[in-house]
């Protein structure tokens, strides 16, 4: 089998091949672009569903049942993508309130990573664990803030554009979370005999879930679209940080085993097919949250107050 | 209907169809939903 | 011109604020006692009355109960500041918002552990749950009631904030709180739960120590964020 790598990094270049289109073209490329990526996503889709049910191989245990992993993992793994798209978003509004901050946080945080990195290569034990974990922190967080500062620069990026962009993300992390959790109960009714099984990783989901339901009711709530934006970044963020420790309360509670899903104990043919269905549902995701994106910004442009009047009617 | 011999569960292609369709379900919902919101928007 | 206190300083004299209030209208934390006590005694009714079943879910009842009352707590707690429109007053002044957080949520843990110390010899009672172990034990119950009330006081001082503001806000704290929470209900209840048992796995330390992580994280997280959301509200 060629490598499952291979559709994503097809679909990961036609996206910046359609992002640069749009950033030189505009007018109806500029509002469409996405339109690309969805139906590569699509494409895979078909091809990797019906490969998952009648072209890959039975599993070893779980025979055709086996077949539900094609749809259960990737919704789980993009869900969960989504989400982290989300904190992306809500954090970059956090920041971009401040933009002509960013060059000096830039700084910051890149010189703080290297420096984590440089001093978990030199230092032993919990030290360089310790080092390594802040480290790579702080070179997603200047990574963030790159592309924050690219998107502000480039393509206009501010506070709402950022929080249009979680809310949209949200969404789609609800939408794919929900069908998770409905997968993970037709999966264990006939590899465990019941519908639900308090599993670490479900459960954890199921309310991780719940968390951004919380967090996008909030968003529903509160009138004001400054506050809104200020109040649900904040809160998204925090939801976001909370997922790792939920996982680890939920993990000694029941520490009851579950067979592992990532695609390493599995043999390479299914590995591939897995890979094939979460490229696309990769795509399709990006498709949604870009929709959802120019659908957040619509609105909010539309009950935006109109402008005040030019100085010079008010003056007569 | 699902059976196990020897530890390998046989068949229960009635949770994979139940499974597969329900995210072609959603997927689908959640698309027509965004396209049909888009065009209220665009108006 | 006296010299403005550290941030220290001002969060204790904002917590000082909150808990003579408490103190001068000692009806309330009555009310919050009631209200807990009677969530325990339900608790009771709904679960098997055999008393071993109820010894296991008497951990789980404690501090369901003291999350339950510290929803109504929080509502309280900024009902005195949004009448009169006090909690602009108080951002006004010259104080660190974070020092307004870090105050209300220490008075806040303050009321709910008072809540819980009075629910315990009724909770050891009505559940059939001594705790075994002698003084020791006692001691880690402390700890346990002290970082539980704080791991719920600080992620509820700072959702109750957001949702006075927000339409429909007695629902959307719990809407918003209850989940991000579980991590601290379930080991609090855990560890309680264990030690009316004997903790014969010595498995209270490591349920303490995810307790004291989610009390730092949110302590911290929320007294950080805390400045930007007050001054939108």
């Amino acid at each position: 089998m060629p490598s499952g790598y291979i559709p994503g990094a097809l679909g990961l270049a036609l996206f910046v091949v359609l992002v640069a289109a749009a950033k030189l073209a505009g007018g109806k490329v500029r509002d469409n672009w996405e339109h690309g990526i969805g139906l590569y996503g699509l494409g895979l889709f078909l091809w990797g569903q019906y490969s998952g049910l009648f072209v890959a191989p039975r599993e070893a245990m779980m025979g055709d049942v086996g077949r539900i992993l094609y749809v259960h993992v990737p919704a789980a793994w993009i869900s969960m993508m989504a989400f982290t798209w989300a904190f992306a978003g809500s954090f970059g509004s956090l920041m971009l309130q401040a933009p002509q901050q960013l060059p000096k946080i830039l700084g910051a945080t890149g010189a703080g990573g290297a420096l984590g990195i440089a001093a978990a290569v030199a230092l032993d034990g919990t030290p360089r664990k310790l080092a390594a974990f802040f480290g790579v922190l702080l070179v997603l967080a200047f990574l963030e803030c790159l592309v924050l500062y690219l998107g502000h620069r480039f393509f206009g990026w501010d506070a709402d554009s950022a929080d249009h962009f979680a809310e949209s993300s949200t969404e789609t992390g609800i939408v794919l979370g929900l069908l998770l959790l409905f997968l993970g109960a037709v999966f264990a009714k006939p590899t465990w005999g019941t519908y639900w099984t308090w599993d670490p990783r479900l459960t954890a989901s199921a309310i991780m879930v719940l968390t951004f339901v919380g967090v996008s009711l909030l968003r529903a709530t509160v009138s004001d679209p400054d506050t809104r934006r200020s109040w649900v970044s904040v809160a998204t963020v925090i939801a976001y940080i909370n997922i790792p420790i939920t996982y680890m309360a939920v993990k000694w509670w029941r520490t009851m085993h579950q067979l592992q899903s990532t695609p390493n104990t599995l043999d390479s043919d299914m590995t591939f097919w897995l890979r094939v269905n979460a490229w696309a549902f990769l795509f399709l995701a990006m498709w949604f949250v870009a929709r959802g994106w120019r659908i957040a910004a619509a609105r909010a442009a539309a009950e935006a107050p109109p402008p005040l009047p030019p100085a010079r009617e008010v003056a007569r | 209907m699902i059976f196990a011999t020897g530890g390998v569960i046989v068949g229960g292609w009635n949770f994979v169809w139940t499974a597969y369709g329900a995210t072609w379900l959603v997927l689908a919902g959640y698309a027509l939903s965004l396209w049909w919101r888009g065009r209220k928007e665009a108006r | 011109m006296s010299a403005r206190p550290g941030v220290i300083r001002q969060a204790l004299m904002v917590a000082q604020k909150d808990l003579l209030i408490e103190v001068r209208s000692p009806s309330r934390v009555v009310g919050l006692f009631f209200f807990a006590l009677a969530l325990v005694v339900l608790i009771a009714f709904t679960a098997d009355a055999s008393p071993g079943v109820l010894r296991k879910t008497a951990g789980g009842a404690l501090w369901l109960g003291l999350l339950l009352a510290s929803t109504r707590a929080l509502d309280l707690s900024y009902a005195v500041e949004t009448d009169n429109d006090a909690l602009s007053g108080l951002v006004l002044w010259p104080v660190h918002p974070a020092a307004v957080f870090y105050g209300k949520a220490i008075a806040n843990t303050a009321v709910l552990a008072l809540v819980g110390t009075l629910l315990t010899p009724l909770v050891v009672a009505l559940y059939s749950a001594p705790i075994p172990g002698g003084w020791p034990a006692w001691g880690q119950y402390a700890v346990i009631l002290g970082l539980g009330s704080a791991a719920l006081a600080a992620p509820g001082t700072f959702y109750a904030l957001l949702t006075t503001r927000a339409r429909a806000s007695s629902v959307m704290l719990p809407l918003l709180m209850f989940p991000l929470v579980v991590p601290a209900l379930l080991s609090a209840s855990r560890a309680t739960t264990l030690l009316m048992d004997g903790d014969g796995m010595g498995e209270v330390p490591g349920w303490v120590s995810l307790l004291l992580a989610f009390g730092l994280l949110h302590w911290s997280l929320e007294g950080l964020f805390y400045g930007s959301i007050v001054e939108d509200s």
